[in-house]
């Protein structure tokens, strides 16, 4: 199930190369950081690796033959998604979710993380994103329960 | 023995005594004077930051060193820049890191979370003459009341600056750093940077640190054996979505 969500956003284009204070990893050039999607779906499983932490999830898709799509989404540091509640163990293979990310320009299944919502209702928001810095997601609203 | 080369000698040592003296007497010198300094223990984060540093305060890069840096491909153009040890070029991290100050006797070290480590000497040594230039330089310091007042030469000219499109820091570069606490959780680094292969000015920013409660370091790195951001033959970015080899299976349906 996937919901479009075109909630436009201003968005700085950065194009002033890596800037010392932000040492980032890579730009975010990949995502399309103009619009959000989300998906309902399982968690698969979390990647809590260095550079960036991967979750991977289960979408249901009836017209796929195994029956679903196979979703990456990344997201920011071990380091900083700890200090913003995160944990290896943060969700459990299995675990329903409603997950909204920035898409891939390129349209393949996945994006960047921007926030999730439990089935009890409670969110939690990525590290990272297009357009800023650690907190970029806050400006993005959390979707319904799924 | 003359009367003469005596008395020289006893000047010489009532010298180094004097000067031993009003060393012991310095700040941050010995174990028991550390408890005069302020207290920066714990790890500190970059307040808010990011690209919008160099948006709102763009560093005055000479119009040509940029324009030649863009013009060929920007920091995307070297394949290792991702792989590279921490460069000290002014900023000890950005707002992914973790950074700690560690006082011991003449000496603050600083480090963070993705591996710098600069020795900063308080213990009254000058910057020498002709150090090899390194990836964090040669940083001497002195306390100035509560502030730690830090000059950093020597650092590798091919260390690239903020804003530079990947365009090196040069030769010559000598940056100072004025550090403060404005409140216990807030420690303030005001930074000046002459750069004369790159500016057009000394470039100065206030870098805002908010003590964090955590008190254990979580590494991070850009150089490990798998990033599914960068291509490792190319550094260009990808985005790799081979699933890991323990995926667990999906729900049933």
């Amino acid at each position: 199930m996937v919901i479009r969500q075109l909630r436009r956003f201003v968005v700085l284009a950065l194009g002033l190369g890596c800037a010392a204070g932000a040492s980032a990893h890579h730009s975010y050039a990949m995502f399309d950081g103009k619009q959000t999607v989300t998906v309902i779906g399982t968690v698969a499983k979390i990647e809590w690796t260095n550079p960036h932490v991967f979750i991977w999830f289960y979408v249901p898709n009836a017209a796929r033959e195994s029956g679903y799509d196979l979703y990456a989404f990344e997201n920011g540091s071990p380091n900083v998604l700890t200090r913003r509640g995160w944990s290896a163990t943060t969700f459990a293979t299995g675990e329903k979710l409603a997950i909204t990310y920035w898409p891939l320009l390129d349209g393949r299944s996945g994006g960047h993380f921007a926030v999730a919502t439990r089935a009890d209702g409670t969110s939690i928001y990525a590290a990272g994103g297009p357009g800023g810095g650690v907190d970029v997601s806050s400006a993005i609203a959390a979707p319904p329960r799924p | 023995m003359s009367a003469r080369p005596l008395r020289a000698a006893s000047i010489a040592a009532a010298l180094i005594a004097v000067s031993a003296t009003a060393y012991s007497q310095t700040p941050g010198a010995t174990h028991a004077s550390l408890d005069a300094l302020p207290n920066w223990q714990g790890w500190w984060g970059l307040r808010e930051a990011g690209p919008d540093e160099v948006r709102q305060q763009p560093p005055p890069i000479k119009p040509e060193v940029l324009a030649a840096a863009q013009a060929a491909g920007g920091t995307d153009a070297d394949p290792l820049r991702y792989c590279r040890p921490m460069q000290f070029t002014g900023a000890n991290g950005g707002f992914t890191e973790g950074v700690e100050f560690l006082f011991t006797p003449g000496r603050v070290t600083i480090t963070n979370e993705r591996g710098l480590l600069r020795r900063v000497y308080t213990d009254g040594r000058p910057i020498p003459a002709a150090a090899i230039p390194t990836n964090t330089g040669t940083s001497v310091g002195r306390w100035d009341g509560q502030a730690l007042v830090v000059e950093t030469t020597n650092l590798n000219p091919l260390a690239t600056y903020l804003g530079s499109a990947g365009a090196p820091i040069g030769a010559n570069a000598r940056i100072t750093e004025r550090m403060f606490l404005t409140d216990d959780g807030t420690l303030q680094i005001d930074v000046e940077v002459v750069a004369p292969d790159l500016l057009t000015a000394p470039d100065r920013r206030t870098r805002v640190y908010t003590r964090l409660p955590k008190t254990v370091a979580t590494e991070i790195t850009f150089c490990t054996e798998y990033d599914r951001s960068i291509e490792p033959g190319s550094g260009q970015q990808r985005f790799d979505l081979t699933p890991p080899a323990d995926l667990p299976p999906p729900p049933p349906r």
